[in-house]
C-alpha cells in the first residue's frame, strides 16, 4: 500500500489551488475557500501565526465543524520544551483555544500542563490572560508523569493492536467529545519526525512510553516504537489537528538544543497521518522514511498517500 | 566551603548508581562564590542509567546508545529572569562522551577553544572533555549571557582533571586529499540514522562507527568485533540494500557493492578485514583510492 509521494508533485498539486483560493481571498467581503469546498489540509504561510492559525482552520471549514456547541474538548499541545523550535508557538495555541472558545465549547482541558511561562511567551497572551485561565488542566500530566486513578487509566488491550499491549492514559483523553492535536513538526534522534503521532506520547505516563523504547525486541527498536505509537491512535481518533511547521529544530530532537529552520507554516486538517506524512517533507526527508506514518497508515489510522487530499496552500499575514 | 548545591540536590537513582559515583559528579558543579552573580532557579538533579528517560523528554536512547552513566543538571538564574541551564553528563567512556559531542555537532556551531573539543551555537555552548560532555543553555541570546555560559563551561571544565583521547577509528580518515568536516563517531543505529539513512537494519551489529562530509560526499568505516562478523553483517548488508526502495541501480562490484540514492548519489560500499567502508558521492572507481587510503590507515590501526 505504500506509495511514493514526491515533494514535487505535493508542490504541484497545491500549486493550482493555492492560486484560486488566493485569488478567492482577494474579493471583497470574502473569505479564503468560501468559492470552494472546505481543504481537506490547509497551509497557510507567513510570520503571523496567530492570524494565520485562524486562517488555516477557516480553510478547513471553520472550528464550529470540528468543536459542536456543549462540546467537551481535550487539547494536546506539545508545550513542554524551553528551547526556541522545540515547542509549539504558543500564538497558534492561544489562536485555536480562541476558536474552540468562541465555537461554543463547555470545557476545554489541557491533557498535559502547560505551564504559564509557555503563554507568557506570546505576545497576545495579555489579551486571553481571561481565557487561558478558564482552561482545565490533567495536573498530574507533567514530564515525567506517573499513573494516579483520578486523572489515569490503565487500558490492559487495545482492539487491533500489534506491539502495544497495555498502556495508561489521562482518562480525560478518553473521555472527551473532542480531541485536538496541536503538535510542532520537529526532528527526533529515534522517530527522525516528532509530529501529530508521536504528540501522543503527551497523553500517557512515563513509564508506559519507556515500555515504547524498551519492550521491542530489542532496546529502542524503531519500527517497535513506531507501531506503538499507531496502536495507541487506536484508543482514540484525532477530530482536528494543527500542526506548528513555522520554526523547528531539525537536529537534537526533539529537546534540542539544535539548528533551526523557518519555513513558517501552519498545517490544519484532520487526518494525522496524511499531515505527518507532508510534514515530513518540510523537513526534508520522505514520508517512508518515517515508520511512525507508515507504520500508522498501515494500522488504519488515517492515510500517508496525501495526493488524494484536496490541499490549499495560501501566503496568509505576514 | 559548603557547597549549596549539596543540601538543595534530588537523587534520582538507578540500576548501578552510588552515592560516591554521584557525588563526584556533583563535586563538578560550580561553588557560590564562582557565580555570585547567579542563583539557582532549580535544585541540581542526577539522574542514572535508565532513568535517563526521566530527565530527557525524548531522545535519552541516543545517550544510552553511546553509553551513559549518569547525568547532573542544574539551573541558575539572574535578576533579570535569564536562565542558564547547566548539564554534565557522565558517559562510561571518553569515546561515548566524544560521539554524543559530535552527533550534537554541526557545521553551523563555531569551534571554541574549551575541553578536548567544544563548539558554540546561538544559545548554547557545549564540549566533550574525559568521559564528560557538557552542556550550557541560554534562554537568551545577548552577549552578556554568552560571557555567562561560557564562564559556567570554564568553572566545571577546570574541575575536569584529565583530557580525554580521540577513538583510534578516526586515524582511518586521515585522508591526504579529503578536507573533512563534520565528523561524527557513532555506536548505533539511532545515531547513525541521524547523519545518513543506509535504511533500517542494513548497516547494522557495529561496534563503533565514523562519518565525515567533504564537498558534497561523505565517507563512514564501520568496524566489527572480528573479520567473521563482518563479513555476516556485510551479506545482509548487500541483501537488504539490494532491497531497498530508497536505493535503486545495486550493482555487486569486486567484493562489494553500489547503489544510487533517492538525491541521484552513488554509494559505494567496500568490506576488509573486520570494517566495511562507505562513501556517498562516488562511483567505485572513483572511491576505489579512498577505500586503498583508508584500508591502509585501518592497517596502521591495527598494528
Amino acid at each position: 500500500m505504500k506509495k511514493n509521494i514526491s515533494r514535487r508533485k505535493f508542490i504541484k498539486n497545491t500549486t493550482k489551488a493555492g492560486a484560486a483560493v488566493a485569488a478567492a481571498s482577494a474579493l471583497p467581503g470574502l473569505t479564503s475557500c468560501s468559492l470552494f469546498n472546505p481543504a481537506d489540509i490547509a497551509i497557510v504561510n507567513g510570520d503571523n501565526y496567530y492570524e494565520n492559525t485562524i486562517e488555516a482552520i477557516k480553510m478547513i471549514g471553520g472550528m464550529e465543524k470540528f468543536v459542536p456547541k456543549g462540546s467537551k474538548v481535550g487539547l494536546l499541545i506539545n508545550s513542554d520544551f524551553d528551547v526556541l523550535g522545540a515547542y509549539v508557538n504558543p500564538d497558534i495555541s492561544i489562536a485555536a483555544i480562541k476558536m474552540i472558545a468562541d465555537a461554543g465549547a463547555e470545557e476545554i482541558t489541557c491533557l498535559q500542563v502547560v505551564k504559564e511561562e509557555y503563554w507568557q511567551r506570546s505576545s497576545h497572551y495579555e489579551d486571553h490572560k481571561e481565557l487561558l485561565e478558564t482552561l482545565k488542566s490533567v495536573e498530574t500530566n507533567t514530564f515525567p508523569a506517573e499513573y494516579n486513578e483520578d486523572d489515569f487509566v490503565k487500558v490492559p488491550n487495545i482492539e487491533g493492536a500489534k506491539s502495544l499491549v497495555d498502556t495508561e492514559v489521562a482518562k480525560k483523553w478518553l473521555e472527551c467529545d473532542v480531541f485536538i492535536n496541536i503538535p510542532i513538526s520537529k526532528h527526533h534522534m529515534t522517530t527522525f519526525l516528532t509530529g501529530a503521532l508521536k504528540n501522543i506520547m503527551g497523553v500517557s505516563t512515563r513509564k508506559a512510553n519507556i515500555t515504547f523504547h524498551l519492550n521491542g525486541p530489542e532496546r529502542n527498536d524503531p519500527v517497535f516504537i513506531a507501531q506503538c505509537i499507531a496502536d495507541q491512535h487506536l484508543l482514540k481518533k484525532t477530530n482536528l489537528c494543527i500542526i506548528d511547521s513555522t520554526e523547528f529544530i531539525i537536529d537534537n530532537g526533539p529537546s534540542g538544543p539544535g539548528i533551526l529552520e523557518k519555513p513558517n507554516k501552519i498545517l490544519a486538517g484532520s487526518d494525522i497521518v496524511a499531515l505527518d506524512a507532508l510534514a515530513s517533507t518540510i523537513l526534508g526527508y520522505e514520508p517512508e522514511e518515517i515508520l511512525c506514518v507508515v507504520q500508522a497508515h498501515e494500522t488504519g489510522v488515517g492515510d500517508m498517500d496525501y495526493s488524494k487530499l484536496n490541499i490549499v496552500e495560501v501566503d496568509g499575514t505576514a | 566551603m559548603i557547597k549549596q548545591i549539596l543540601v538543595s540536590v534530588i537523587l534520582i537513582f538507578g540500576l548501578g548508581a552510588t552515592a560516591q559515583e554521584t557525588n563526584k559528579i556533583l563535586n563538578l558543579l560550580p561553588e557560590n562564590v564562582e557565580w555570585d552573580e547567579w542563583s539557582i532557579a532549580d535544585s541540581a538533579e542526577i539522574f542514572t542509567g535508565d532513568d535517563l528517560f526521566l530527565y530527557i523528554n525524548g531522545g535519552a536512547d541516543v545517550y544510552l546508545e553511546y553509553g551513559f552513566e549518569q547525568v547532573v543538571n542544574i539551573r541558575y538564574k539572574n535578576d533579570l529572569a535569564v536562565k542558564i541551564h547547566l548539564e554534565i553528563y557522565e558517559m562510561t567512556d571518553p569515546g561515548a562522551a566524544y560521539g554524543i559531542f559530535t552527533l550534537n555537532s554541526s557545521g553551523k556551531g563555531i569551534p571554541e577553544d574549551i575541553g578536548d573539543e567544544g563548539m558554540l551555537f546561538d544559545y548554547y555552548l557545549h564540549y566533550v572533555k574525559d568521559k564528560y560532555y557538557v552542556r550550557v543553555t541560554t534562554s537568551r541570546k545577548e552577549d552578556a549571557t554568552i560571557k555567562s555560559i561560557f564562564m559556567f563551561a570554564e568553572i566545571v571544565e577546570k574541575k575536569i582533571p584529565v583530557n580525554g583521547k580521540e577513538p583510534n577509528l578516526l586515524k582511518a580518515f586521515e585522508l591526504k586529499d579529503q578536507e573533512l568536516k563534520k565528523v561524527k563517531y557513532v555506536r548505533g543505529q539511532i545515531a547513525l540514522g541521524n547523519i545518513y539513512n543506509f535504511g533500517h537494519g542494513s548497516v547494522a551489529g557495529f561496534t563503533e562507527g565514523i562519518s565525515a562530509n567533504s564537498e558534497g560526499k561523505m565517507f563512514f568505516v564501520f568496524a566489527y568485533k572480528d573479520k567473521l562478523e563482518a563479513r555476516e553483517w556485510f551479506a545482509s548488508c548487500k541483501g537488504k540494500m539490494n532491497m531497498n526502495k530508497k536505493f535503486t541501480d545495486y550493482t555487486s562490484v569486486e567484493d562489494g557493492l553500489t547503489v544510487i540514492d533517492k538525491a541521484g548519489n552513488y554509494l559505494s560500499i567496500k568490506p576488509y578485514d573486520r570494517y566495511y567502508m562507505a562513501v556517498k558521492g562516488m562511483n567505485w572507481e572513483e572511491a576505489a583510492p579512498v577505500f586503498a587510503e583508508m584500508i591502509e590507515n585501518l592497517n596502521n590501526i591495527n598494528e
